[in-house]
């Protein structure tokens, strides 16, 4: 389990039993420390000072009370009524909003049909693999600025570079978490440098060549 | 002049011929003018060509020795819908000649002829012509008329036709009643709205899409012109699938959501299946996934076969 907290140096060990709600936690607030590992923390604390007292971490605003028993141990307060981890439906929002996805992209993204995402919405548990892409994607996007623009690498997810494009290395099997985790990262920053959207200059959009030309997958005047 | 030099030279003369006639595509030519060489011409008041502009003046009369013409009779006044080209069958339209005069036609998609292009070289040129008419406003234009046509014509091939168990359960829960209450409100901001469609059971789909059988997973999208503020437009699409509240049709009593109702008939759409992007922010790869709708499009069904 990975709870992001951020404790003052008067707080000293602590047992932990770990909550019986859903363990991941998502911390979106930049104020909030970088995920640590429960057992980082505790060989931290252990050489802290100890001055005795009770100590709130807040994650995402919800308050956890961290509460120093008797025998100098912290615990977390698994009755902490504010704190719920979040759905899987407002875990993919993260990823949609962040990344302005249809609901067809999402399905590329994680190689799933449409009809899986909406089962994920619905409260259909997503199986490991996904589950943990779902998680991976969630840490790389919050390790990223809050103002890097992410909208375009939907356009060049499928792009080579260095031999492996986003989406190849997010259905890549053969990492692990950890690895993965550092891979994509390195490949959003191999990719940054092709996300700046190029405009066209409107002085180039001269002239009327009608809307039938796209017929493709346009059609002319339905609005008109 | 030998007679092999004469036979090379004569394309080139035809050409010249056509081209001084002004011939091109939505050219109109009145029956009579063709009654004499082509007897099947009655069946129409007047024929406009179809075929491109490119295949009229094109040098080889041997591969292609024909341009095709699509019948049309004279009409007082337009039908909205049908000069909108959404109609599959029929379009109204407007042929201008070089004196400003005025000839509204309604052309029927049925009513083809393929003539002989020297034909053209022999007959009058046409006085009437269907034409784009440039408007201050480039995009999206209200004169575009031969715009309009080719459009038209060319949707009677590529329309994507959607299951009519679909089109059925859009009319049924009213999402298309939303859909087109959403396109008349803001017609001059949309410019298209997109459906996705997938089958919604554990077994793909992988064969033609207008055969796909229920139940179906339903994704849109609302794509706006430059500078709309495509959330607005969302919101409101959102507002009317799953907020307001209609009739339930089985309970007098009750009221329903259309994606609610929607459900009953085997579509299932969730709010994040509606989406929105200007056209600045939207890429033709993304488009391929959807299928353009039009109001004409949930009529457009295998029982409308016949009009």
């Amino acid at each position: 389990m990975t709870i992001p907290v951020s404790l003052p140096s008067s707080t000293t060990s602590f047992s932990y039993r770990e909550p019986t709600v859903a363990a991941r936690v998502i911390a979106s607030a930049p104020q909030i420390s970088p995920y640590i590992e429960l057992p980082s923390i505790v060989r931290n604390l252990a050489t802290s000072t100890t001055e005795k007292s009770d100590v709130t971490v807040f994650v995402d605003d919800h308050p956890l009370i961290i509460v120093r028993t008797a025998s100098n141990d912290a615990h977390i307060d698994v009755e902490a009524p504010l704190f719920s981890a979040p759905t899987t439906a407002l875990r993919l929002d993260q990823i949609k909003e962040r990344l302005g996805l249809t609901v067809t992209q999402m399905a590329e993204l994680f190689g799933v049909t449409r009809k899986s995402i909406y089962d994920w919405y619905e409260g259909t548990p997503p199986r490991k693999q996904h589950e943990d892409r779902i998680s991976i994607l969630i840490e790389v996007l919050n390790d990223l600025s809050s103002t890097t623009n992410l909208q375009s690498l939907k356009n060049i997810w499928h792009m080579n570079i260095a031999g492996e494009s986003f989406v190849g290395v997010l259905h890549d099997e053969r990492l692990d978490y950890a690895l993965l985790l550092d891979s994509l990262t390195k490949k959003i920053n191999e990719l940054s440098p092709f996300m700046a959207t190029p405009r066209l200059s409107s002085r180039n959009a001269k002239g009327q060549i009608g809307m039938a030309q796209l017929s493709e997958f346009e059609r002319a005047r339905d609005f008109i | 002049m030998s007679e092999q030099e004469t036979l090379s030279e004569l394309p080139k003369e035809l050409i010249r011929q056509l081209e001084e006639k002004g011939w091109w595509q939505g050219s109109v030519i009145p029956s009579n003018a063709l009654l004499a060489k082509i007897a099947n011409a009655s069946e129409s008041g007047y024929w406009v060509i179809a075929s491109q502009s490119c295949n009229i003046f094109n040098e080889d009369f041997e591969k292609i020795p024909l341009i095709e013409l699509i019948g049309a009779e004279v009409i007082q006044c337009h039908e909205t819908i049908k000069a909108r080209g959404e109609n599959p069958r029929v379009l109204h339209t407007l042929a201008v000649s070089e004196m400003d005069e005025r000839l509204y036609l309604e052309i029927c998609i049925h009513r083809r002829l393929w003539i002989s292009r020297r034909i053209l070289c022999e007959i009058q040129k046409s006085q009437f012509h269907i034409q784009d008419v440039s408007a201050k406003n480039a995009f999206p234009d209200t004169g575009a008329w031969l715009d309009s046509f080719k459009g038209w014509l060319a949707r009677s091939y590529n329309r994507v036709a959607l299951p009519d168990e679909f089109n059925n359960g859009l009319n049924q829960s009213r999402l298309d009643e939303a859909l087109n209450k959403l396109i008349k409100a803001h017609h001059n901001e949309l410019y298209g709205i997109y459906f996705s469609i997938e089958s919604d059971s554990e077994v793909p789909w992988v064969g033609v899409i207008g055969r796909m059988p229920p139940p179906y997973v339903f994704e849109l999208l609302l794509l706006t012109k430059q500078g709309v503020d495509s959330e607005v437009i969302n919101k409101e699409c959102i507002k009317k699938f799953f907020d307001d509240k209609i009739q339930d049709p089985s309970n007098k009593e009750a009221k329903v959501t259309r994606a609610e109702l929607a459900r009953r008939y085997d579509i299932r759409i969730l709010k994040l299946g509606v989406n929105s992007r200007t056209i600045e922010n939207c890429t033709i790869s993304e488009l391929h996934s959807f299928i353009r709708y039009s109001i004409v499009d949930h009529f457009s069904d295998s029982t409308m076969a016949a009009e």
